[in-house]
């Protein structure tokens, strides 16, 4: 005997009042979540603000190394991936699953796409060694870090306090930075393209339609958050130094 | 009642973190919390154990003065009445079970796909060119515009309930407090530099 499965059946569990409590409190709980995401990298970009306010020259002289055009297009590729997500939460809701499953698979590539992006850089920086801690190893930089410290001295008594030994030591920092930031994005975006596939299974297999999608919601409200984060990751490493 | 009780515990926690933190130290901190509560306690005790409101609209409900205001204080007695027997917010959830859920339409989402590309390219057409300081200024603003779009329509807050607005707006309260005491403390210790010569 085989069926066909045009909707799905849901019934809320017997602990909640309705299926629209569950949602609701299914939906609250993801919330939570993206709270204690937007304290993680908060205290990221507070500590990303101290150290940029202590040692300026470091991190302007830092930003200049990285690739603002692949940047950008990650940046587009991001928040494309965020439309055609929040598409297929719409398509689920209007009961259109090969359309739904069409946006999450282009959710998907989008974010294949950002980290193929991401390896490329990664791989350039890893070259130059550009990496944080003991293993930087680019006498380079830092000589134009303190190059750049020397001419803002000449150009005005108001820099005369730069310690340029203490920039020579601490250069190295700004790829620690850089290094943690984008790579537990990275992280984020990785796990949030396991989601996606898991969710886009599940929408194939028929499970999801206009009486139950949470768990298309959920995942879509982390994706949007890993959007939300690179949208402020972005300027701040790649464009104001 | 449970939605009451939510709320009710997300104020306590923003007394409780706010009271010690503007300068009260921690001992003060829990005299005033017990203060504050002894306070809601009597008043709670008088308003609904007494019945006040009920005894208000009896006595004085005919006076010029009171009856404008009899429809309001009959609607407070409700609220306390369904908080009593337990049904308060339980309405709530059947009513919102009657709109279902709110479907944002596609050109909606394809204007705000459009808000985030201008967007990005104004950070990256402003990065350009040299505003000093205010570089990182309009690059700020730009993201936030760009965040506030995301947040309100991809993830839907706009259309949600105001339970997970407190719970999304908390978060940013305590990454405010976190962020301005910091930087209170680098820029009263160390002359910044925020903007670079140019050579």
């Amino acid at each position: 005997m085989s069926t066909v499965k045009t909707e799905s059946h849901f019934h809320h569990a017997h602990h909640f009042d309705s299926a629209e409590h569950q949602y609701s409190s299914a939906k609250q709980g993801i919330w939570l979540f993206m709270v204690t995401e937007i304290l993680m990298f908060g205290g990221l970009f507070v500590a990303y603000l101290i150290y940029k306010s202590l040692y300026a020259p470091v991190f302007h002289v830092g930003s200049s190394y990285l690739d603002v055009k692949m940047g950008t297009i990650n940046t587009f590729l991001l928040i494309t991936s965020s439309f055609t997500m929040a598409l297929g939460i719409y398509f689920n809701q209007k009961n259109e699953r090969k359309k739904a499953v069409i946006s999450l698979a282009l959710t998907i590539l989008c974010a294949i796409g950002f980290m193929t992006v991401k390896f490329f850089e990664y791989n350039h920086k890893i070259h130059l060694g550009l990496v944080p801690g003991k293993y930087f190893n680019n006498p380079e930089f830092v000589q134009k870090v303190a190059d750049f410290a020397t001419n803002m001295q000449a150009t005005s008594s108001s820099y005369q306090e730069i310690d340029i030994a203490a920039l020579k030591k601490i250069a190295p920092l700004y790829f620690g930075f850089y290094f943690v930031m984008t790579g537990l994005h990275g992280f984020h975006v990785i796990i949030g393209a396991c989601l996606i596939f898991w969710v886009m299974i599940r929408t194939a297999k028929g499970d999801f339609g206009s009486e139950y999608y949470t768990p298309v919601e959920g995942v879509g409200l982390f994706w949007h958050i890993v959007d939300l984060i690179w949208i402020y990751l972005f300027p701040l490493l790649y464009l104001v130094g | 009642m449970e939605e009451f009780v939510n709320y009710a515990l997300y104020f306590i926690a923003c007394v409780c973190v706010l009271v010690p933190l503007f300068g009260l130290g921690l001992a003060p901190g829990i005299i005033v919390n017990l203060e504050l509560a002894a306070i809601l306690g009597s008043l709670y005790a008088q308003i609904v154990e007494k019945g006040l409101i009920k005894a208000l609209i009896k006595d004085k409900g005919d006076s010029p003065m009171i009856r404008p205001m009899v429809p309001a204080l009959e609607n407070v007695q409700r609220t306390i009445d369904s908080i009593e027997d337990g049904t308060f917010g339980k309405k709530k959830i059947d009513k919102s079970e009657e709109h279902g859920h709110h479907i944002i339409p596609i050109s909606v989402y394809a204007g705000v796909l459009a808000i985030l590309a201008i967007g990005t390219i104004i950070t990256v057409g402003v990065a350009q060119l040299d505003f000093g300081p205010w570089n990182t200024v309009i690059a700020m603003f730009v993201a936030t515009i760009k965040a506030s779009f995301v947040l309100l329509f991809f993830m839907h807050l706009k259309y949600d309930n105001a339970m997970n607005k407190v719970i999304f707006g908390s978060g940013f309260f305590f990454l405010l407090i976190l962020f301005s005491f910091s930087v209170i403390d680098i820029y009263t210790r160390i002359k910044p530099i925020l903007g670079f010569p140019k050579f």
